[in-house]
């Protein structure tokens, strides 16, 4: 199994990520502003509204990854090119990050909202099964020692896994949920204010900045691990 | 000042939700960055263990 990668790309991405970073820290200081002091409180909900800023992108960003996840593995079931393996591996911790912070920030926005923490309704329970699908996949990585294996069974459970997001999708309109549907579809205009709409786009520009500047960092480490096994092999073969 | 702090009453929710958002992403990044800095160390040894046995 050869990686066909050369050091120099990843050089680049080594140049990159300074920028990346301050990109991420503007962006963030930028749309908290507007997120906490520049925005209005909401008619009904008041200010636990704010709490959307960080929610909605962490949750767009978490199904986000997850089909690069499926999308990856699914490549790389057809090509067995490696490079897709790294892709895939990488971006999975991401995505259960992104996975963690919705689910607790959505927790604590039920509080005030629904007077209760957590509710086993369509949305959420399928959000926690992604995050137990990323943590398995992860697991699968870790546990088998065997990496071809590894390969093969953490792809399957990837693809198979990614049943769940249209699921996580559509869950609001398929079943009776405490959970409101969508305010920004791609059919038709959202259903939110400017004011509010601003803040929440610039969050989720931040917070993909932040997602790409990991994906650089997680792709060099697992590359970098990469090169190390295979030195170490050459070494005290 | 106090009424931005208090959040119209949800203060609590609110601020927990953006300390706890941006300190899980910021560990993340950190852990991150420290991992990577140390596996190129890493490399960089192997590479010269295999410069010299070669």
């Amino acid at each position: 199994m050869y990686l066909k990668l050369k050091k120099s790309y990843f050089d680049v991405l080594d140049r990159f990520t300074p920028f990346l970073v301050i990109t991420t820290i503007i962006s963030f200081i930028i749309g908290s502003y507007f997120a906490l002091y520049g925005s209005p409180p909401d008619y009904i909900q008041g200010d636990s509204m704010r709490i959307m800023y960080v929610h909605v992108p962490s949750a767009w960003w978490a199904l986000m990854s997850y089909s690069v996840l499926a999308v990856s593995c699914t490549i790389w079931f057809i090509t067995r090119n490696p490079i897709f393996n790294l892709v895939a591996k990488s971006i999975a911790p991401i995505g259960a990050v992104f996975t963690l912070i919705a689910l607790v920030t959505g927790s604590i926005w039920g509080k005030p909202t629904w007077g209760v923490w957590w509710v086993w309704d369509a949305r959420l329970t399928s959000m926690l099964l992604l995050f137990f699908l990323y943590l398995a996949y992860i697991f699968l990585w870790q546990a088998i020692s065997n990496k071809d294996l590894a390969s093969k069974i953490s792809a399957a459970l990837a693809m198979i896994g990614f049943i769940n997001v249209p699921i996580i999708k559509f869950s609001v309109d398929w079943w009776n949920t405490l959970h409101q549907p969508a305010s920004i579809s791609k059919f038709s205009s959202p259903s939110i204010d400017e004011s509010m709409l601003v803040p929440l786009f610039i969050m989720a520009f931040a917070s993909l900045c932040f997602l790409i500047t990991m994906f650089s960092v997680r792709l060099r480490i697992e590359f970098i691990e990469t090169r190390i096994s295979r030195l170490r092999q050459k070494i005290y073969d | 000042m106090t009424d931005f702090f208090s959040m119209g009453g949800y203060g609590f929710y609110v601020w927990s939700s953006y300390i706890i958002f941006f300190s899980i992403i910021s560990y993340v990044f950190i852990m991150n960055l420290m991992k990577l800095n140390e596996k190129k160390k890493k490399l960089i040894n192997l590479e010269k263990q295999s410069d010299q046995s070669s």
